[in-house]
């Protein structure tokens, strides 16, 4: 398929978006929305299954995609990308993944540097610290094995079950769906436990990390 | 027999890698090493007036690259000390003047000729300090105890393990024993901490009025026998040589004090 082309079919279960974005995603967005609204109300109301023909599509991509198709009343259900490929992690600046399936997650065995960002559309694991002007964005939940000094997103696409965990939780800034949070002004004494940052309501409420109780 | 090329960044400007690169230089020179000190702040040289050698410019490394003179011909010798030499930056042009692979060329020719090729980065992260860590083989991060400078000190060591130039050392500069006592200033651990183990600390630098006296006059501290930094700098740079020095003890106020802080009666 060619570089920017998208085309659309539909199947009992919904929408198939087909499409190819290539490295211009504001064009092919912008694009893709004259192509939505031209037939607007005949897919209102869908659910859309999106493959790309991209090995790689970042989470602000992905992000723009979604929300283009939720202003013709469509929701972007799932996406999948490259001929076949699997998860791999990028983590230097200006690389970015997505998983082909939610619910993946990625290993990262280092510490992150300020300057450096990690992309995911699944869960995050870093085994290491974030350090300060360090940010992990990911789709699902965040887990830091180690000092999160630096920023994290959990739950990127909106989805405010997610969490962010910590050794040691002291970011610069916390980001749970839509929620932002950050530390109060004055300074707090470090806890010396994990703990785990989780959606309450509007806010962010962060508690002290104890194993879950097996669900039987 | 070639040289090693050494590079001394920071990412925050004006935290010493100027001072660092003059009194290390002088230091290994002083202990037999031929040296050659290249300043790649190019418009905004430095190296030239903290060692004392600014009206000997004729020509400057601008000149070299483009071809116009020899290198040989640009470097100049300093006045004091044996096996030091200089090759200046222009203050005329800017960073475009020079790029990455005319940066490496000059490093291997030099490097031929020297024990120690020491390069001063300029501040930032941008074209110039890409062209001073090009043809580098081990790099100096030279830091403050401040959040801002280690902050930068971070992103630095994480851009250089991305351009190959793994396990640098680290120089803490201008600290204040007092203060970190009165938990007013980052300690050393607090920055190791950041930075990773990778990073490997090569000396600690009190802050010094010395210093500021040694820049003005265009003397190195080092050759001041009296500049506490002066004598941090002649450690550092025999631990480069690889010889094991123990960090100065930099807790002052003398015998007395040192009694009150054993007993607990001070800090």
């Amino acid at each position: 398929m060619e570089v920017g082309a998208m085309e659309f079919r539909g199947t009992k279960s919904g929408i198939v978006l087909r499409a190819h974005v290539g490295a211009d995603i504001n064009g092919f967005v912008n694009r893709l929305k004259q192509r939505l609204s031209k037939s607007k109300g005949f897919f209102s109301g869908s659910a859309v299954k999106a493959q790309f023909e991209d090995e790689e599509i970042s989470v602000d991509g992905v992000r723009l995609i979604a929300e283009a198709l939720q202003e013709c009343g469509l929701e972007l259900d799932s996406i999948s990308t490259g001929a076949g490929s699997r998860n791999i992690a990028g983590y230097t600046t200006g690389s970015s993944l997505i998983a082909p399936e939610e619910g993946q997650s990625i290993l990262i065995k280092r510490t992150l540097r300020s300057g450096q960002r990690v992309d995911f559309s699944g869960n995050v694991v870093v085994l290491g610290d974030v350090n300060p002007g360090a940010e992990v964005v990911a789709g699902g939940d965040v887990i830091v094995m180690g000092s999160l000094r630096g920023l994290a997103h959990a739950g990127a696409y909106g989805d405010t079950s997610a969490v962010v965990v910590a050794f040691r939780l002291s970011p610069t800034q916390l980001r749970i769906a839509d929620r932002i949070s950050r530390a109060p002004d004055s300074t707090i004494t470090d806890p010396g436990h994990p703990e785990v940052a989780r959606v309450s309501g509007d806010a962010i409420v962060i508690e002290a990390f104890s194993v879950p109780a097996s669900s039987r | 027999m070639s040289g090693q090329v050494i590079v001394v960044t920071s990412g925050k400007g004006g935290v010493g890698k100027t001072t660092v690169v003059a009194n290390i230089g002088t230091a290994l020179a002083l202990e037999g090493q031929r040296v050659v000190l290249v300043d790649a702040d190019i418009g905004l040289r430095n190296l030239d007036v903290v060692i004392g050698l600014e009206n000997r410019i004729i020509y400057d490394i601008v000149d070299v690259v483009e071809g116009r003179v020899e290198t040989r011909k640009a470097l100049i010798r300093d006045k004091r000390v044996e096996g030091l030499m200089l090759l200046p930056a222009s203050q005329t042009r800017d960073k475009n003047a020079v790029d990455e692979e005319q940066m490496k060329s000059l490093c291997s020719e030099l490097k031929q000729e020297f024990d120690y090729v020491l390069i001063d980065c300029p501040a930032g992260i941008e074209q110039g300090f890409h062209n001073a860590i090009a043809g580098a083989e081990k790099a100096i991060i030279v830091s403050v105890p401040e959040v801002s400078s280690l902050r930068d000190a971070d992103k630095v060591v994480g851009l250089l393990e991305d351009a190959g130039l793994t396990d640098p050392y680290l120089v803490v500069n201008r600290i204040r024993m007092d203060m970190v006592r009165r938990g007013d200033m980052l300690d050393v651990s607090d920055m190791t901490d950041i930075l990773g183990r990778q990073v490997k600390l090569l000396g600690i630098v009190p802050d010094d009025q010395s210093i500021i006296v040694s820049t003005n006059r265009g003397e190195p501290a080092v050759l001041d026998s009296k500049s506490r930094a002066g004598q941090a700098f002649r450690n550092i740079a025999k631990r480069l040589l690889g010889e094991e020095v123990e960090f100065m003890d930099l807790n002052g106020g003398g015998f007395v004090a040192r009694i009150m802080r054993l007993v607990g009666l001070a800090k």
